[in-house]
């Protein structure tokens, strides 16, 4: 499904990936865990297409594709989800309105038709009941006077509806109580699918005690400096990153 | 050049309605005159002015026109209207009142809507008492020219105590041939504790040459309430120069809503005075600007008495190589103590080419006193344009939607469903993509 070889990216001029190779199959929970810095988020925004970071060297493929020389509107139209570390307040664009077009829009990549408004609001009620979010934030602006837990349950709740194939996870976990982030990880192990893969980026092994990830990679560096099961976060909990970092020097 | 402009204008100052028979206006045309012939029209030298280049509506000559049937009238009536608003509506072709395209029957007792032109053959004592009350022609060249040749416009006058609900629209159209002029002259009085919405319209067809020259006076008795709306959609070779009076008394409450879309130069002015105690103003503004469009709004809050407030939200968006200028002052006089007021403009531009100036001044003279001002000039968000598209909305989609979204925050604040649906309708159809955005806003 994807698959990243030796990406070197910069951003303003400074080295931030340099060399990560990275393989994910249709149906795998990838959990990219580091230190701050490591270059984990600058992984999930290349990703999603953001500007302002500057690709180097090596290639991205995703389905078949290079990923890189597309927009970050077709990505998602090509099932490329990104959940936001900070998803972002935009007044005065309704939120279930930008939910709709978006679904339209990837409908329409597809050759679908377009639901309307009775197919599309059903299936909002449906998607909504996953992650526990209330109806009248529905009818808000996106994200704007949201609580944070409720800003990260949208993003999973927009994840739900625009059913992506490969769903990029930048610290969802991160200022969620433990209620929330039970809620979000329900959320998102009850789309997961055989032909579905996710990437989670996290600082903690909090979250993969109830999204348990069938790879576990440790990123430092601008690298990945060692891959296991979920073992190695375990280990990384009770250890830190500092041995996995000695022993790649070593090496 | 400014003095032959000067003396081409005057030189229309004949047949004008009830000259040589009523005097008073003839007194107030006479003073007019003499302070234009004195003062010119104002040119960049002067601060007010500085980014405003009126060169080219006195360059080109605009001369008033006779009344006369124009074919197109019904077109261009008819995308000026509001859709489905229950309005009282008086029409002007060419600045001149057309009695068949108006529609004013079954006013209430203590209503009185009629245009100005009716109002003078009637020679009625209040008119005399308040058109041009405050010797308004003195502010600049256009108003002492509107004032010079004051003949027609709206006149609306709401007796104490009288709520009157209905809204009334007044539409100006310019139509027929090129270097037209209309000089339009609107007086609104609401009586003691009464209540009355006016909206105005302008409108012209594109391509053609014109100006619309245009004073509206409003007084405010005590305790009267008046929402004002103003939308200026001219004509794309257009020029519009607005100038809004506005004086209130004790207790009165005026809300102003002014969106300018149309038009190739505007320039419009409001001036607030809250003479009385208690009197507020809420101002809500729009600008919006495109290809090689200048706007221009100059707006003074004068706060005269104790205890007024004002509150005064402007926004522009600027595309292309199009020209904003914004300039808002407050002025706190000394015995106006316990002011609270308020400015905040901020500015968006949709190109590198297109350029604003913005300028909220504060005079304070009064000791105690709540005042705040602020202007912003910034480009869409980043972020925000990176996240719609992660949801799969286009880039060209993704920015509209946040310029309609800056628009409507100011469009929103109008009460009318039926103006805030047309307005959206306007500034969206500015907007590439329009038609995919529409459904945000159903």
């Amino acid at each position: 499904m994807l698959s990243i070889k030796n990406l070197h990216v910069n951003v303003d001029n400074k080295k931030i990936l340099t060399g990560l190779n990275l393989d994910v199959k249709a149906g795998e929970v990838h959990a990219i865990m580091g230190p701050n810095g490591s270059g984990k988020s600058t992984l999930a925004n290349v990703l999603a297409g953001r500007d302002g970071y500057e690709i180097i060297e090596g290639s991205i493929e995703y389905k078949g594709k290079d990923l890189i020389s597309l927009s970050p509107e077709e990505r998602a139209c090509e099932g490329v989800f990104l959940a936001f570390q900070y998803p972002v307040e935009i007044p005065g664009v309704n939120n279930v309105y930008l939910l709709k077009a978006g679904i339209n829009a990837v409908r329409k990549h597809k050759g679908l038709p377009e639901l309307d408004a009775v197919e599309f609001l059903s299936l909002v009620k449906d998607k909504i009941k996953l992650v526990e979010m209330k109806e009248d934030l529905l009818n808000r602006a996106v994200n704007e006077g949201f609580s944070g837990g409720e800003k990260k349950r949208n993003e999973i709740f927009q994840m739900a509806v625009l059913e992506p194939t490969l769903a990029i996870l930048d610290e969802t976990d991160s200022g969620l109580d433990i209620d929330a982030l039970k809620i979000v990880a329900n959320g998102v192990n009850n789309l997961m699918n055989e032909e579905r893969s996710i990437i989670l980026v996290t600082h903690y092994q909090r979250l993969l005690n109830y999204i348990v990830p069938h790879h576990v990679h440790v990123l430092s560096g601008g690298k990945i400096l060692k891959s296991g099961d979920k073992e190695l976060a375990m280990e990384l909990e009770e250890r830190g990153y500092d041995w996995v970092i000695q022993e790649s020097n070593a090496a | 050049m400014s003095n032959e402009a000067v003396e081409h204008f005057l030189s229309q100052a004949t047949d004008l309605p009830g000259m040589n028979d009523v005097a008073w206006l003839d007194e107030h045309r006479k003073a007019a005159t003499h302070s234009l012939s004195t003062m010119g029209f104002p040119t960049r030298r002067v601060e007010e002015w500085k980014y405003t280049d009126v060169s080219a509506i006195l360059n080109k000559k605009f001369s008033l026109s006779i009344p006369e049937q124009q074919e197109d009238v019904e077109t261009i009536l008819s995308s000026a209207k509001i859709s489905d608003l229950d309005c009282h509506q008086l029409v002007f072709v060419n600045g001149h009142f057309s009695e068949t395209h108006s529609c004013t029957d079954e006013l209430p007792d203590g209503v009185n809507i009629v245009n100005l032109k009716e109002a003078i053959s009637k020679s009625d004592n209040d008119l005399e008492e308040y058109l041009n009350k405050h010797h308004h022609h003195e502010k600049n060249g256009f108003v002492a020219l509107n004032t010079s040749l004051i003949a027609d416009g709206a006149v609306i006058w709401i007796d104490k105590n009288v709520e009157f609900t209905k809204p009334v629209n007044l539409i100006f159209v310019s139509t027929g041939s090129n270097n037209t002029a209309s000089n339009i002259r609107n007086l609104i009085v609401a009586g003691i504790n009464s209540r009355v919405d006016v909206i105005e319209t302008y409108a012209g067809v594109d391509n053609l040459d014109y100006f619309t020259n245009t004073v509206t006076e409003i007084h405010l008795e005590d305790g009267a309430k008046v929402n004002h709306y103003k939308i200026q959609e001219e004509g794309d070779s257009g020029y519009h120069v607005g100038n809004l009076f506005v004086s209130q008394q004790k207790n009165s409450s005026f809300n102003s809503y002014q969106v300018s879309i149309g038009g190739k130069l505007v320039r419009c002015d409001l001036d607030i005075n809250l003479s009385g105690t208690n009197a507020e103003s809420t101002l809500y503004g729009l600008y919006m600007a495109q290809d090689t469009q200048h706007v221009d709004f100059h707006t003074t809050v004068n706060h005269i008495s104790p205890n007024t407030r004002s509150n005064e939200t402007y926004r522009g968006v600027l595309g292309d190589k199009s020209r904003g200028v914004f300039n808002g002052k407050i002025v706190v006089h000394k015995d106006a103590q316990k002011t609270e007021a308020h400015l905040s403009n901020a500015n968006l531009l949709l190109s590198s080419n297109a350029e604003v100036d913005t300028k909220p001044e504060l005079e304070i003279y009064a000791d105690d006193v709540k005042c705040s001002h602020g202007a912003t000039i910034g480009r869409l968000d980043d972020n925000m344009l990176f996240y719609l598209r992660t949801r799969a909305i286009e880039k060209d989609v993704a920015r509209s939607l946040l310029t309609f979204a800056f628009a409507e925050d100011v469009i929103e604040k109008i009460n009318y469903p039926q103006i805030c649906k047309r307005l959206q309708k306007k500034v969206m159809g500015k907007l590439p993509d329009s038609n995919v955005i529409e459904d945000f806003v159903q």
